[in-house]
C-alpha cells in the first residue's frame, strides 16, 4: 500500500526509477489522483527547503525534477482537464541578450511549472523588448529574467525601462536570477526581486501570486 | 634586484613571504586593448611589466598533432571568436565536442555554446569504453609545452595544464543533465565515463611531468555562488577517489598542484587539501569566506585569489576596489601562501581605472612585510 506520505517521501529521496509504480500503485488503491499530486508536490517543496540548508545541491533539485516529471507522465491522464493547467499564475522566462545560460533558467522553469504556474520559454539570448512583447501577448503576470554574467545583468533594467516607457510597469513583477545576482541589483535595475536560487524565487512568485489573487 | 616571477611564487607556495605579493591577471581582450591604449603600449607582456603583473605560474599543454587539419567550419568559428586554430581549444574538435558561436554582447570576443555532447546518446558503459581518445603520442602534441619550458622555465613555474579532467570534461562530453543523472541513477555509466578521463588525464600529467613541469594544473569548476552543484557525499564518491589518483602522479615526483574551481566549494575545501592540492583559485570573493579558509588551510595551501570580478570590478568604484584589495592585503597577505589579481576574466564591463587601481594598491602596499595604511 502506497500512502500519501510514501509519494512525498519518493520525491525527497529522489525515487527516479521507482516513482511512476509507486503512483500506480496509489491510483490502483483508489487514492485520488488529487491527493497523489498534491503530496508529490509537498515532496518537492521539501526538496526545496533541503536546497535552502544546503543539504541537497543542483543535481538533486535536477533529479527531484526528473523523478516529478516521471510521476506526472502517470499521474498526468487521470487529472481532469482543470487541474493540468497552470493556474498559479504566468510567468514569461528567458536567458537575457548577450547571456546563452539556461541551466538556472531550467531549474527555475521545472520548479515553477511542478508548482502550478504556466512557463513561456524564450530562450536564450533574448532582447529586452521580447520579454515585454511576450509578457503582453500571453498576459503574464511575471516577466523572468535570468542572467549568469555580470556584464548582462544591468539589461533586466532595460526590460524595467521598456514597461515604464509604456505605461505598463505596474502590470508585471520583473524577477532577476542568476548565480552572480545579488539584492543589489534591485535597486540598480528598479526590479522587484533578484535572487541567486531557482526555489526561492519560485517562493517569491508565489507569494506574488497570492497577494494579486487577494487584491482580486 | 627582486626576485624573478618564479622565486617569488615558489616562495609565496613555500609559506614564506617573498619580496612582495605575486600578482596574476585574467583581463579580457576588451580590457587588454583599453589598458594597453591608456598606456600606449604594444604588447600584453609590456602591459603586465607595467602593471607589475608578474604571472608566476605558467600553463603549457597539448595542442592537436602538427598535421591537425582543422574543418572549414571550425577555421571559420576561430576566426571569428579570435581564436588561434592549433590551440588547446582545439582539444574540443578532437573529442568531437561541438560549440556553435553564442551572443556577443559589447565584447569584441564572441561567447559560445556547447551544441553537441557526442556521448550523450550512450546507454551502455561499454560504448564509453570502446571510445577512442586523443592520441597523445602523436607528433606535435608537445611541441608548444616544450618550447615553453625552454624558454621560460628558469623565470617562471611551469604547470602543466590539464585543463578539464573529470568533471567539466565529462559534461563536456555526456551533457551536465545526463551526467548527474547518471551519478544519481547509473553508477556503472559514471564510474565507466570517470575512469576513462581518470586514465587519459594521468598520461597527460606523466608527459608534461617528464617533459619538466614544475607541477599540474587541473581546472573544474565544482559550484556557482550559492552552493555546490553535486552533494560532497556524490563527490567524495565519485570524485575525491580519483582525484588523489591523478594528484599523486605529480605529489610522488615532489610536484605542485594548482586546483581551480568556480564558485562556493567550501565543503570540499578540506578534501581537497588532504588529497594534496598546493594552491587553490579563486575562493571565490562573492561566496566564500577567504579568512576561514587562511585560518583553516593557510599554512598548507595558497589563496590564490583576486578582486571580486562580479561585483567589485564592474560595479564598484576606484576606492571600493583599493578598499576590497587592503582588505585582502591585511588578512591574506601576512605569512606567504598568497596570489592575487583578479578573481576572475575582468570583462568588457570594467573600467580600467578600477583594474589600475588593483594592481597600483598591491604594487604600493604589497611588498613584505605588509604594512598598510591605518
Amino acid at each position: 500500500m502506497v500512502d500519501a506520505n510514501d509519494l512525498r517521501q519518493a520525491i525527497v529521496d529522489l525515487k527516479y526509477r521507482e516513482i511512476g509504480g509507486m503512483v500506480k500503485a496509489a491510483l490502483e488503491a483508489g487514492t485520488s489522483p488529487l491527493d497523489i499530486l498534491d503530496s508529490l508536490k509537498k515532496g518537492l517543496n521539501a526538496v526545496g527547503e533541503l536546497y535552502h540548508k544546503r543539504e541537497y545541491f543542483l543535481s538533486e533539485l535536477y533529479m527531484a525534477g526528473e523523478t516529478m516529471q516521471a510521476a506526472m507522465e502517470v499521474l498526468m491522464p487521470t487529472l481532469s482537464r482543470e487541474t493540468q493547467t497552470g493556474d498559479e499564475g504566468t510567468v514569461v522566462i528567458g536567458s537575457i541578450q548577450g547571456d546563452i545560460h539556461d541551466f538556472g533558467k531550467a531549474i527555475a522553469k521545472t520548479f515553477l511549472t511542478a508548482s502550478g504556474f504556466t512557463v513561456h520559454d524564450l530562450g536564450v539570448d533574448v532582447p529586452p523588448a521580447k520579454f515585454v512583447e511576450e509578457a503582453l501577448k500571453v498576459n503574464a503576470d511575471i516577466i523572468g529574467v535570468s542572467a549568469l554574467l555580470s556584464s548582462t545583468q544591468p539589461s533586466s533594467g532595460d526590460v524595467v525601462k521598456i514597461l515604464k516607457e509604456r505605461g505598463i510597469r505596474d502590470k508585471f513583477k520583473v524577477i532577476l536570477g542568476g548565480t552572480a545576482v545579488t539584492e543589489w541589483a534591485i535597486k540598480e535595475f528598479g526590479l522587484d526581486a533578484a535572487v541567486n536560487d531557482a526555489t526561492e524565487g519560485v517562493r517569491i512568485m508565489k507569494r506574488w501570486m497570492e497577494e494579486k489573487r487577494g487584491w482580486e | 634586484m627582486g626576485m624573478t616571477p618564479r622565486e617569488r611564487l615558489l616562495t609565496a607556495l613555500a609559506h614564506k613571504e617573498p619580496d612582495r605579493v605575486p600578482l596574476t591577471a585574467k583581463l579580457w581582450a576588451d580590457t587588454r586593448l583599453k589598458l594597453r591604449k591608456h598606456y600606449g603600449l604594444k604588447t600584453d607582456e609590456e602591459l603586465f611589466d607595467k602593471m607589475g603583473i608578474d604571472n608566476g605560474a605558467i600553463n603549457v599543454g597539448s595542442l592537436p598533432p602538427r598535421d591537425w587539419k582543422p574543418t572549414p567550419e571550425y577555421a571559420e568559428f576561430c576566426n571569428t571568436i579570435g581564436y588561434e586554430v592549433r590551440s588547446q581549444y582545439a582539444t574540443y574538435e578532437e573529442w568531437g565536442i561541438e560549440r556553435k558561436l553564442g551572443a556577443k554582447g559589447q565584447s569584441v570576443v564572441q561567447q559560445f555554446f556547447f551544441s553537441h555532447h557526442p556521448w550523450e546518446s550512450f546507454t551502455e558503459p561499454s560504448q564509453v569504453e570502446e571510445m577512442k581518445l586523443p592520441n597523445l603520442n602523436a607528433p606535435g602534441r608537445f611541441d608548444d609545452a616544450e618550447k615553453t619550458i625552454e624558454e621560460k622555465k628558469e623565470v617562471h613555474v611551469i604547470m602543466g595544464g590539464l585543463g578539464h579532467v573529470l568533471w567539466t570534461r565529462g559534461w563536456e562530453l555526456r551533457g551536465m543533465l545526463k551526467l548527474m543523472k547518471d551519478l544519481h541513477t547509473d553508477p556503472e555509466m559514471a564510474d565507466a565515463i570517470l575512469d576513462k578521463l581518470l586514465a587519459y588525464s594521468c598520461d597527460v600529467a606523466d608527459r608534461l611531468l617528464d617533459l619538466g613541469c614544475d607541477g599540474i594544473a587541473v581546472s573544474e569548476d565544482w559550484g556557482n555562488n550559492y552552493s555546490m552543484f553535486i552533494s560532497p557525499t556524490l563527490w567524495r564518491k565519485y570524485f575525491k577517489p580519483k582525484y588523489k589518483k591523478l594528484f599523486d602522479r605529480a605529489k610522488r615526483r615532489g610536484k605542485l598542484v594548482f586546483f581551480h574551481s568556480d564558485g562556493n566549494i567550501t565543503p570540499i575545501v578540506g578534501d581537497l587539501v588532504e588529497i594534496g592540492i598546493d594552491s587553490l583559485n579563486p575562493v571565490q570573493p562573492e561566496c566564500m569566506d577567504q579568512i576561514e579558509v587562511k585560518q583553516k588551510y593557510g599554512d598548507k595551501i595558497t589563496i590564490d585569489t583576486g578582486v571580486s570580478n562580479q561585483k567589485t570590478l564592474p560595479f564598484g568604484t576606484p576606492e571600493d576596489v583599493r578598499n576590497e584589495t587592503l582588505y585582502a592585503l591585511r588578512y591574506l597577505a601576512p605569512g606567504g601562501g598568497f596570489v592575487y589579481g583578479t578573481s576572475h576574466y575582468a570583462m568588457y564591463d570594467v573600467p580600467i581605472e578600477n583594474v589600475i587601481t588593483l594592481y597600483e594598491t598591491c604594487m604600493k602596499y604589497g611588498k613584505y612585510p605588509i604594512r598598510l595604511p591605518e
